[in-house]
């Protein structure tokens, strides 16, 4: 009895090995227990009902194979969704991806020798160009006008000279006649 | 590790897991509801539990994290339905006798269930569960020193309760 008292004092300072602590186990559970130690027994039964404690569920295993198999079965349909989703969303990406390349390859223009593919600036040197173009050829038509004018006025010049002469001739005509005369 | 594996070598340990999860949480039911959740933990981490060297101190330890998770949502645990497990209550006592024993196992479950938590996972993996140091430290990531401090206050705050009843 002495030594199941020390054995308790341990138990209760923490200090026991598994072996001292079944000792004290089958101690309690038997019916020959000192009356001064019969206080513990309780504490010690109490130890026993809990480690023969069940999970009530009896049909557990069966349920939770069940859902596992179904869990899995499903797993796999929505991985195989989900991958055939993925894999269409990649094809539908590169196809957008290679058009907008080959749009952007065959649309663009060469100014001083740059390579300009921005659609924007490419329209914006345009009609910066097209601006100067515009400038030079209105420029050119005054220009050609102006000469218009210039030889107008020196076909008039050309008459009245012609018409001169004739009358100049005229006169020189009649002043021989009349010398003559 | 295939469900005919898992079958074999995890759902045995049900019954442990349903204890450490009625001791933290108190509760049949909450511990019945946990023991599910743990069990499809359990099933998604199959391929760790392979390969661990100490399969029933890792389930065990998954097991604690959940229920300590659970205990986190409630803020205060409460006292429960108590379990109504005599088997091991002596036959050869009276039926007076057996009456007064089953009382008292009684209260010492209440007294189990109103320690602190950390308290009284350790006196359940001590001394219901029957294991070793090394693996509580496994299970509670606790020293070695502190489980003992743990286990020695829970033991003798459930002397100082019983006997000073």
């Amino acid at each position: 009895m002495n030594n199941i008292k020390e054995l308790l004092q341990k138990y209760f300072d923490g200090a026991t090995s598994l072996e001292e602590e079944n000792i004290l186990q089958q101690y309690f559970v038997q019916t020959e227990i000192a009356e001064e130690l019969k206080q513990y027994k309780p504490l010690f039964g109490c130890f026993a009902a809990l480690e023969a404690e069940t999970l009530p569920n009896t049909a557990f295993d069966e349920e939770f194979s069940k859902k596992v198999s179904v869990h899995r079965k499903h797993h796999g349909l929505v991985y195989h969704i989900s991958l055939w989703s993925s894999a269409a969303a990649a094809c539908v990406v590169l196809a957008m991806g290679s058009i907008y390349y080959i749009e952007r390859q065959n649309n663009y223009m060469i100014v001083n020798g740059k390579r300009i593919n921005d659609p924007e600036k490419a329209l914006m040197i345009a009609a910066d160009k097209l601006h100067l173009v515009t400038g030079k050829f209105n420029n050119s038509v005054s220009h050609v006008q102006q000469i218009r004018r210039v030889g107008k006025q020196l076909s008039v010049m050309e008459i009245f000279n012609k018409h001169d002469h004739s009358t100049d001739s005229l006169n020189t005509k009649n002043a021989i006649k009349t010398n003559e005369n | 590790m295939d469900l005919q594996q898992f079958e074999i070598k995890i759902l045995p340990l049900k019954h442990k897991i349903y204890r450490l999860a009625k001791a933290m949480l108190t509760d049949t039911s909450e511990a019945e509801d946990a023991v599910q959740d743990i069990y499809l933990k359990l099933w998604s981490s199959r391929k760790e539990l392979e390969k661990a060297d100490n399969v029933t101190a890792l389930i065990l330890q998954i097991a604690r994290n959940h229920c300590i998770d659970k205990l986190r949502v409630r803020n205060r645990v409460q006292f429960n339905s108590l379990i109504d497990n005599d088997e091991n209550l002596s036959a050869d006592l009276s039926p007076y006798e057996q009456a007064e024993q089953k009382d008292l196992v009684k209260n010492v479950k209440q007294l189990i269930d109103a320690l602190p938590e950390q308290q009284r996972v350790v006196i359940h993996l001590r001394d219901v569960e029957g294991l070793e140091m090394d693996e509580i430290t496994a299970i509670t990531g606790m020293t070695e020193n502190a489980i003992k401090v743990y286990l020695s206050r829970a033991r003798q705050s459930i002397r100082k309760s019983f006997l000073g009843r």
